[in-house]
């Protein structure tokens, strides 16, 4: 049996103030259900992924909340692994259709994030972190801050370097309808940025959204594919300590590095034969370092960027990073390049893709590896 | 408001690294506080302690600290209690 | 009324002091105030005062104290058997610091603990109190601690001179190795209101004036006198006076018969200001550090409200340099200091 995506949908990500949580994930639901061409009534089962329900919308329950709202048949259920919640949702989606308790899921993930401000959410999100980092005051900037530092110290990676990545996203973004920051920036204007916590800027750092994003994926006997059709080869987690202190080392995240070796292994391919990826660059040394751990260069390489397309949908810089939305949203992209229908922002070869979602620093680990038909 | 109950528990958790001594291994400057910190920017450094183990915490100092660094462990108040709140103290570090 | 009594079981163990690192000069902030800094530098007796970071408070700066004072002591945290903190600055009205401090240190349980609040001689009161404990047999050691965050209304002459510190002093038994022993104490006292801050106030008022001969002279003067009966000052080789400037402490030495040489060593005042409950107490921890074996000390502390201390040590072994240096002691503390601007000082005072 394959496990193959039906259907995909993405709502815009961006500071949607008339828009709420439920709202967002009705339109995901929705949309990913039509683009599949499958009725509610075939739905068995609902995966909501999703960090902030509770702390910044005062609801929980999701799972059963979107599985009465959509009508679905079947039932539903949350997941949470902070900025990971949607990769796990996919994941929990393709194990119910493996062992048989679902043959048709609904996944969404979704995040409402721009009803509180700023300091209350960064404080909300730090519930990711360990109790000993929320004592210092960090926030997930300077945890990712403190990873820079000894990154560009060890391997002497400038911070022009780090916003070439940001450059790239936005230059790809522009290309997107449905990102948060549909417009280029340069070099210049990055390094220019205000500090947010010393050496990451402004422009080194993903921005606070709203949106959610969904996928129908079914369990098919067949082997004839439709051309729509993606298969998901693979899908791992792997998790560590939550401490960025009590990780062996701050240059690489192992959580990563051991999903995509089991991922590789589960799918039979390695890292040559990926043509296209979204990887979880919250900040951009997250995606420099993605680029090594996901074994597209080696250590201390990936600064210098790779010559495969790399967060073609803006990444989580430009395109926008409502928290539980990004693992889906990954895959909702993939998608669309692995169908061949991305538009303008198409990518040559898209045979093969990649989806990486992390949670934290790097406490949850999410690699996806997805095969198109065409 | 933070539960005292909470801070209480976990109060000899927080005392932990006092007069301990290690370096720094990286560092950042916070500019804006997460919420409950002040308005001020602070650095915050990663400290790895004599037994090999590694920690996080604020700075203390007004002047910037550096990788390698040699520090100890002080005790200050943590955040900037509110009027009515439990005031809570744990360990921050000190250029040695 | 109190009796005439020689200690013979008490002796100092452990003790030890901490002021923060940063400084404002007067200058500094009399330019800040429109006013001629030169003159006042020269009329108060004081260079600068220390200045506690935002989130450094009396626990805080107990606990700083208090480390170094058990690092040079032979107690173990669990032995200690009272915590008296002195201070003017408590955190709580009502929640004791001493509890705070004790917990921090880890000193179990089983001690005896309250608070003490007389202005700036709280904390040498608390040397009394334990003195007496442990000379009745109760406890084998216990921690006496003065500790303050001082306050000053903008713009008012304290602004000077207000400042913070904190100093621990460890008394115990013969169970353990004294540095000092301690052989008299006394107090004397009355009701004078030439310094007082009501509850919920944010900084003190004073008397102008009136906290001089009615408030400080009277008490130090008088109580030191009481204290010393027949015996001659020049028996003391160090003496130590609350310094609430750097001249009431000298006039007041002089009335007394007290020479520069008895009073520099423990003479904080010109570059720490004034710390209230660790003025005397941080004097004392100084002399400790670096006075001869077999010195007699002196130490009258004064407190608004009104009140003053006396004490009488002799100091038995001297403290030698493996419990110096790395900002344990005084001497390497104020070897340390940075500079700040009257911006900054307000900034990290709260008071904007």
């Amino acid at each position: 049996m394959k496990v193959i995506i039906a259907g995909s949908y993405q709502t815009r990500f961006g500071e949607l103030w008339e828009r709420s949580l439920l709202s967002l994930l009705m339109e995901a639901g929705q949309g990913a259900m039509k683009d599949a061409g499958v009725q509610a009534s075939e739905i068995d089962l609902v995966v909501v992924g999703n960090k902030l329900g509770g702390r910044i919308s005062e609801q929980d329950h999701l799972g059963a909340l979107m599985a009465d709202k959509l009508r679905v048949k079947g039932r539903g259920i949350r997941v949470e692994a902070a900025c990971a919640s949607g990769g796990i949702a996919v994941h929990q989606a393709v194990q119910a259709i493996k062992t048989g308790e679902a043959e048709t899921v609904l996944v969404l993930g979704g995040e409402k994030m721009t009803d509180k401000n700023n300091g209350v959410v960064g404080a909300a999100l730090m519930g990711a972190a360990s109790e000993e980092e929320r004592r210092t005051g960090l926030s997930f900037v300077g945890l990712y801050a403190l990873m820079a530092r000894a990154y560009m110290e060890k391997f002497g990676a400038r911070r022009r370097d780090l916003a070439k990545v940001a450059v790239k996203n936005h230059k790809q973004a522009s290309l997107n309808p449905k990102a948060q920051f549909p417009r280029e920036i340069t070099e210049e204007m990055a390094l220019k940025a205000i500090m947010v916590a010393e050496p990451l800027g402004l422009f080194d750092c993903s921005p606070i959204s709203d949106g959610a994003a969904g996928l129908v994926v079914r369990g098919v006997k067949t082997k004839k594919a439709g051309k729509r059709e993606v298969e998901i080869l693979a899908s791992e987690i792997a998790t560590d300590s939550l401490g960025l202190n009590e990780r062996e080392s701050l240059l690489e995240i192992k959580a990563t590095k051991e999903a995509a070796g089991r991922a590789y292994v589960s799918a039979g391919v390695g890292p040559e034969e990926i043509d296209i990826m979204e990887v979880h660059d919250c900040f951009t040394i997250a995606e420099i370092l993605a680029l090594e751990d996901l074994g597209f260069c080696k250590k201390g390489e990936g600064f210098k960027g790779i010559d495969k397309p790399v967060n073609l949908s803006g990444g989580l810089k430009a395109c926008g990073h409502p928290v539980g939305a990004t693992g889906v949203k990954q895959m909702v992209e993939l998608t669309h390049h692995l169908r061949r229908e991305a538009g303008e922002r198409q990518a040559d070869k898209a045979d093969m893709g990649l989806a990486h979602n992390v949670g934290g620093t790097g406490g949850t680990a999410v690699v996806h590896i997805l095969k198109g038909s065409i | 408001m933070r539960s005292p109950v909470k801070l209480w528990r976990e109060s000899q958790e927080r005392y932990r690294y006092l007069e301990e001594e290690g370096k720094v291994v990286s560092f950042t400057r916070i500019m804006e506080g997460v919420e409950g910190f002040g308005g001020r920017p602070y650095w915050v450094v990663l400290v790895e302690l004599g037994r090999g183990q590694r920690t996080v915490g604020q700075w203390v100092e007004e002047k910037e600290p550096k990788t390698g660094d040699k520090v100890i462990g002080v005790i200050r108040r943590l955040r900037e209690p509110r009027e009515q709140e439990v005031i809570e103290y744990g360990v921050k570090w000190k250029k040695l | 009324m109190i009796k005439e009594k020689k200690f013979t079981k008490v002796g100092i163990i452990g003790f030890g002091g901490y002021v923060p690192s940063y400084r404002i000069r007067v200058k500094e902030i009399a330019k800040a105030r429109q006013k001629n800094g030169e003159q006042i530098v020269e009329g108060l007796g004081v260079k600068q005062k220390a200045v506690a970071g935002r989130d450094e408070d009396a626990v805080s700066l107990a606990v700083e104290a208090a480390w170094r004072a058990l690092k040079r002591s032979q107690c173990k945290p669990q032995d200690v058997g009272a915590v008296l903190v002195g201070s003017e600055s408590h955190p709580y009205a009502v929640k004791p610091t001493g509890t705070i401090v004790a917990e921090i240190l880890g000193i179990g349980k089983e001690y005896f603990c309250a608070d003490l609040e007389f202005a700036c001689k709280a904390g040498t009161t608390g040397v009394v109190m334990i003195g007496a404990m442990i000379e009745a047999g109760l406890i084998e050691c216990g921690i006496a601690i003065g500790a303050d965050v001082a306050q000053s209304r903008p713009g008012d002459a304290l602004e000077y001179t207000a400042g913070t510190g904190a100093a621990a002093v460890i008394l115990g038994s013969k169970k353990f190795k004294w540095w000092a022993r301690l052989e008299r104490v006394s107090s004397f006292n009355s009701d004078t209101a030439d310094f007082w801050r009501r509850a919920g106030e944010d900084f003190p008022e004073h008397g102008g004036r009136f906290t001089g001969e009615p408030g400080y002279f009277e008490h130090v003067i008088e109580g030191t006198r009481r204290f010393l009966g027949k015996r001659k000052m020049k028996i003391f080789d160090q003496v130590v006076l609350h310094m609430p400037n750097g001249k009431f402490p000298r006039r007041a030495a002089k009335r007394l018969g007290v020479e520069e040489r008895q009073l520099e060593t423990g003479f904080l005042v010109e570059e720490i200001g004034n710390p209230y409950s660790a003025s005397a107490m941080l004097g004392l921890v100084r002399v400790l550090e670096e006075a001869r074996k077999g010195e007699r000390l002196l130490v009258t502390s004064y407190g608004s409200g009104a009140g003053s201390d006396s004490l009488e040590l002799v100091l038995m072994r001297k403290l030698t340099n493996s419990y110096k240096g790395k900002g344990v002691d005084l001497e390497s503390q104020l070897a340390n200091t940075e500079q700040i601007s009257y911006t900054n000082y307000l900034i990290m005072r709260g008071l904007v």
